[in-house]
């Protein structure tokens, strides 16, 4: 028994001072590990983290002073107008809020009794996804504007050029208001978040 | 690379303003008329003017003394004036019928006269002169007719003539009367006998 | 030694993972102007009318005045337009012909007369309240224009001064005039 010991210290001598008489590997671990931050960029219809468009209606009344038929006609599949963006999101689910001013005679006028400067419309918001498909966005003027519409993508954006469209249809008076005359304006406000 | 981008967002925001710009003077359609039709008439009217004087009293007609006493005696032209006569319109014609100047009440005796023929003429209204003649036996003559071209107001002035008998008899005694009828009107409408 | 290198890639991995914690989510924000404009307008809803005056001289009363115009005909009536001006500059002008008798062309023989003149006047109701336009047959041309704005409201034609150039006796026949009323959007 004694003997034996002896053998096992021997051994771990003998490792002990292996090194210096023959070469052994060594192996380590590096984890090499990076991040990607959440992040949505405009691509196309300005740069950074802004983007801004024009939808111009032109003449928004008929013949007879009223609000034109093709455009109060008018929906998501055939809008009024409509601008295209491209913003990419390295996100699943980025989350759109969009909201919308109502489209109005500015400057501001007192409308006659049978008249009116005010417009309610449609805007919506158009994201083509990654699993090809596209989620509509979308926001109603009324006269006493309602809270924005907040709603997260079911998917990636899809990564192509003109990924968001904006569009404003389904335009709307009280029925057989005269349409002061002079220019309409309204402003959509869109933040898109990673998520 | 991000002085490039920054360059290209310049350049969109000023070509997104410019049409903003010539918006704002909204441009003019055309005038529009609105009609107001008046249709009115005025219709055919003559008005005789009232006669002045309104009959003629010839006193005795006979000769109370002398050759032809009982005849006729020489009556001076009578004249009767009706001023202000008018028709608004043209083609009016003036006409006259008179009965004969005939004794009343009575019955005229064998180898008497009881009528007495006179002549009407009116000169003013046409190019010729309105005339009748009495006849003995026809109760109304209606004679020539004048006619004026144009519409036409006048003073009118009815001269009765040239008294004379059929023969140169006595004259039944007794009261003697005659009617002069004068009528303006359309042209057609003047062979009617007189009243 | 092998000691010493685990400590150092351990360090490494520290170091990398205290880099990835400080970066942070990018959103974007968009405006999108949506413009339209309506043009200046004027419309008549109902833009013609027609006033039977009926028997215009007088056939009754004193025979001096029988045959001459009865003015009352014509004075005494209205006409209503309808239209509408979607404009704060818009503007309504009135020009009025005089009435003619159409049978009858000639010149009219002394003593009668074959035109009436007369004054109409056009009334909009705008909501800042009413505004009238005039015109005379007398006067060459039209009317002045008076502004009316915005306004959708009936148009009142109405009738004055009516009279013959001499006051003689109206020529029989038919007779015919008219008033023109006219919105123009802007000046």
């Amino acid at each position: 028994m004694k003997k034996t010991i002896l053998l096992g210290a021997a051994a771990l001598l003998g490792l002990a001072i292996a090194p210096a008489a023959m070469a052994q590997t060594v192996t380590g671990t590096v984890n090499v590990t990076g991040s990607v931050a959440a992040k949505c960029v405009v691509i196309t219809g300005g740069s950074g983290g802004t983007f801004s468009g024009s939808i111009p209606l032109g003449e928004l009344s008929q013949a007879d002073g009223t609000l034109s038929t093709t455009l109060s006609g008018s929906t998501n599949a055939s809008p009024g107008g409509s601008t295209q963006f491209r913003v990419n999101c390295n996100t699943a689910a980025p989350k759109v809020t969009l909201s919308s001013t109502r489209l109005s005679l500015t400057p501001s006028a007192t409308a006659p009794t049978g008249y009116t400067g005010n417009i309610d419309y449609t805007a919506a918001l158009d994201a083509a996804l990654a699993n090809s498909t596209t989620q509509t966005v979308s926001y109603v003027t009324a006269a006493a504007l309602p809270a924005a519409t907040v709603q997260s993508l079911s998917s990636s954006l899809a990564n192509s050029a003109g990924n968001l469209t904006v569009k404003a249809y389904a335009l709307n008076t009280a029925s057989g208001a005269l349409l002061m005359a002079g220019n309409y304006q309204s402003t959509i406000s869109i933040t898109i978040e990673p998520s | 690379m991000i002085l490039h981008r920054t360059c290209l967002v310049g350049l969109a925001a000023t070509a997104l303003l410019a049409p903003l710009a010539g918006a704002t003077g909204a441009w003019a359609q055309d005038p529009v008329r609105g009609t107001v039709g008046l249709d009115a008439q005025v219709a055919q009217v003559c008005v005789l003017g009232a006669p002045s004087p309104g009959a003629l009293a010839l006193g005795q007609i006979s000769e109370s003394s002398g050759a032809r006493v009982g005849r006729l005696a020489t009556i001076a032209n009578q004249s009767i004036q009706l001023p202000g006569t008018f028709c608004n319109y043209a083609g009016a014609a003036l006409a006259i019928s008179a009965s004969p100047l005939a004794v009343t009440g009575t019955t005229t005796q064998a180898g008497f006269v009881g009528s007495v023929d006179y002549t009407c003429t009116i000169s003013a209204w046409g190019a010729t002169s309105a005339t009748v003649r009495t006849s003995t036996g026809s109760t109304s003559g209606v004679g020539s007719p004048s006619t004026s071209s144009a519409p036409k107001e006048t003073d009118l002035t009815l001269v009765v003539s040239d008294f004379a008998t059929a023969s140169d008899s006595q004259l039944q005694p007794g009261s003697y009367l005659a009617l002069v009828t004068i009528t303006l009107g359309p042209d057609a409408g003047l062979n009617a006998s007189g009243s | 030694m092998r000691s010493s290198l685990l400590l150092t890639v351990a360090a490494a991995s520290l170091a990398l993972v205290a880099a990835s914690g400080q970066a942070q989510a990018q959103s974007v924000t968009g405006t999108v102007q949506v413009n339209g404009t309506v043009s200046n307008r004027c419309l008549f809803v109902t833009d013609n009318v027609v006033l039977d005056l009926g028997e215009l001289s007088l056939q009754t009363g004193d025979v001096s005045a029988i045959g001459r115009l009865d003015g009352v005909k014509l004075t005494s009536r209205t006409a209503t337009l309808n239209g509408w001006c979607n404009g704060v500059s818009a503007t309504m002008a009135v020009e009025a012909q005089p009435i003619f008798n159409t049978s009858f062309t000639s010149t009219a023989p002394t003593g009668f007369e074959r035109r009436i003149d007369y004054t109409a006047t056009a009334t909009a109701s705008p909501s800042g309240g009413s505004v009238s336009a005039s015109d005379s047959t007398l006067a060459s041309g039209g009317g002045a224009a008076s502004t009316t704005g915005i306004f959708a409201s009936d148009i009142v034609v109405s009738f004055a001064d009516a009279a013959t150039p001499a006051g003689g006796r109206l020529v029989s026949g038919s007779y015919s005039g008219s008033v023109a009323v006219t919105l123009a959007p802007a000046t």
